[in-house]
């Protein structure tokens, strides 16, 4: 992905060896300007925030902090003056699932507040080996600017790749990469094509609204480790529980202070009550479809993680079973988490 | 018999609803392909015949604006009458197709009344 020149000066990342030759640079900016002559102009200062991810950086490991974290970061950005600098120091994180990088990606790629609101976010990378790996390999190095090289898509993962419309074709290169690392065929991979078009249809038309303080775009990322397919696919918008559309009991309630909770609002769109946001009797099948599909006997493991909810979705003979969670924070789109196993021949 | 292969007449990778959210919508595929053939069936008192085999899936936006749409925009009547669905990779398109046009031909006499 080409970067402009806008993304370049302000998506720096740096690595520890870029991080000494900042300081060295820092030092010798400073000395320089110490030495000049009084200023005709006086520039004024922009602030500077740091950030600090958790050390187990991951919303499906560490739900609670890492909603925790995002959640502070979108108040600081809604609420720092214009020209802030974030610094994400990410040194000390310790593990790292890339459906948190993701989000971090999302912020970043979020052009509709950063041009608005002029500010820029710094980071660096993790001196923990194994996070350092995640974050190179995930594809995350596409969306900064940093001195390290970027790395060819390894044979086992698919990098992280984002849109706005609904991409068929990109689906297609996720199924197409399910079949090579599991040995499938394009028959068995369909419903995963299926609930890709479905997701993204959801992004196009539901998940944002037009004063959404990010801007509409969906990310979607694919691994295979230890015999099985693990996708990640994200959203940052309004997330499930505050589109669809509640019932007259809920209004109720919910203007009496008693909010409903997000997940049981997730679980009812799920089951396919009737909640588009369109109001269109003809539309509003979507995540029904999706459940359906999870039952296709394809998926090993399918959470939805969506505003201060989850579902998770599991096989359990014909019928679906439904888990619900609910969290203290909340979590600013919605992240859908599935596994797909290989399955072992008898004679293996 | 007239014959609609979409993996090799339009796309075997089928997108969303409508034109303006990506290629290979349910719009396009209804107004450039499948209202053009079904006229052709009707005209001649032929059966239509629509093969879904051989994509990577379907939508069900793509489905339902496909085939709700044709009796919602085009204002056709008894289209199950006149196609004949084909789908041996995924026996549930055709059981969703028809509850998509009965659904939209019943609300299309209903707004008439």
């Amino acid at each position: 992905m080409p970067m402009n020149r806008w993304n370049r000066k302000r998506k720096q990342w740096l690595d520890n060896h870029s991080r000494k030759l900042q300081k060295r640079k820092n030092k010798k900016k400073k000395r320089h300007s110490e030495s000049r002559e009084i200023r005709t102009t006086v520039r004024k200062k922009s602030s500077r925030i740091t950030l600090v991810p958790p050390s187990v950086f991951s919303i499906t490991d560490n739900t609670e902090e890492t909603m925790k974290f995002y959640m502070e970061f979108a108040d600081e950005i809604n609420n720092s003056e214009h020209g802030t600098t974030f610094w994400v120091d990410s040194s000390h994180v310790e593990y790292v699932t890339v459906d948190a990088l993701i989000y971090l990606i999302a912020i970043l790629q979020n052009d509709k507040t950063n041009i608005r609101r002029k500010y820029s976010i710094s980071g660096n990378y993790p001196l923990n080996e194994n996070a350092n790996k995640v974050y190179q390999e995930s594809g995350f190095n596409n969306y900064v600017n940093s001195s390290i090289k970027k790395l060819p898509t390894p044979t086992e993962k698919m990098h992280i790749i984002g849109g706005v419309k609904n991409e068929s074709e990109i689906a297609r290169d996720f199924c197409i990469f399910v079949m090579n690392c599991l040995g499938i065929s394009r028959v068995d991979v369909m419903p995963l094509q299926t609930i890709l078009i479905e997701l993204m249809s959801n992004v196009y038309h539901h998940a944002y609204e037009k004063h959404s303080f990010m801007a509409k775009r969906w990310y979607m990322y694919a691994e295979y480790v230890d015999d099985y397919i693990q996708c990640v696919f994200v959203d940052t918008g309004y997330g499930i529980a505050k589109t669809v559309r509640k019932n007259f009991r809920e209004w109720i309630k919910q203007a009496i202070g008693f909010k409903p909770k997000d997940a049981k609002l997730i679980e009812s769109a799920f089951n396919g009550d009737f909640r588009t946001a369109t109001n269109q009797p003809f539309r509003g099948n979507g995540l029904n479809h999706v459940k359906n599909k999870v039952l296709s006997g394809l998926f090993d493991r399918f959470e939805v993680y969506s505003g201060g909810g989850m579902v998770g979705i599991e096989k359990n003979g014909d019928k679906a079973k439904m888990t619900t969670v609910d969290y203290k924070n909340t979590l600013y789109g919605t992240l859908f988490v599935f596994t797909i196993r290989k399955v072992q021949n008898d004679s293996n | 018999m007239i014959v609609i292969n979409i993996a090799k007449d339009f796309s075997e990778v089928p997108g969303g609803r409508y034109i303006d959210e990506g290629d290979f919508s349910g719009e396009q595929f209804r107004d450039e392909i499948l209202v053009k053939k079904y006229d052709e069936a009707e005209e001649n008192n032929e059966i239509l015949q629509v093969i879904f085999d051989g994509t990577y899936g379907f939508g069900t936006s793509f489905l339902e604006e496909s085939f709700g749409g044709l009796v919602r925009k085009y204002k056709k009547r008894n289209v199950l009458n006149r196609i004949e669905l084909i789908s041996t990779e995924d026996e549930t398109i055709p059981g969703n197709i028809k509850k998509y046009i009965t659904e939209a031909e019943e609300q299309l006499k209903n707004d008439e009344i």
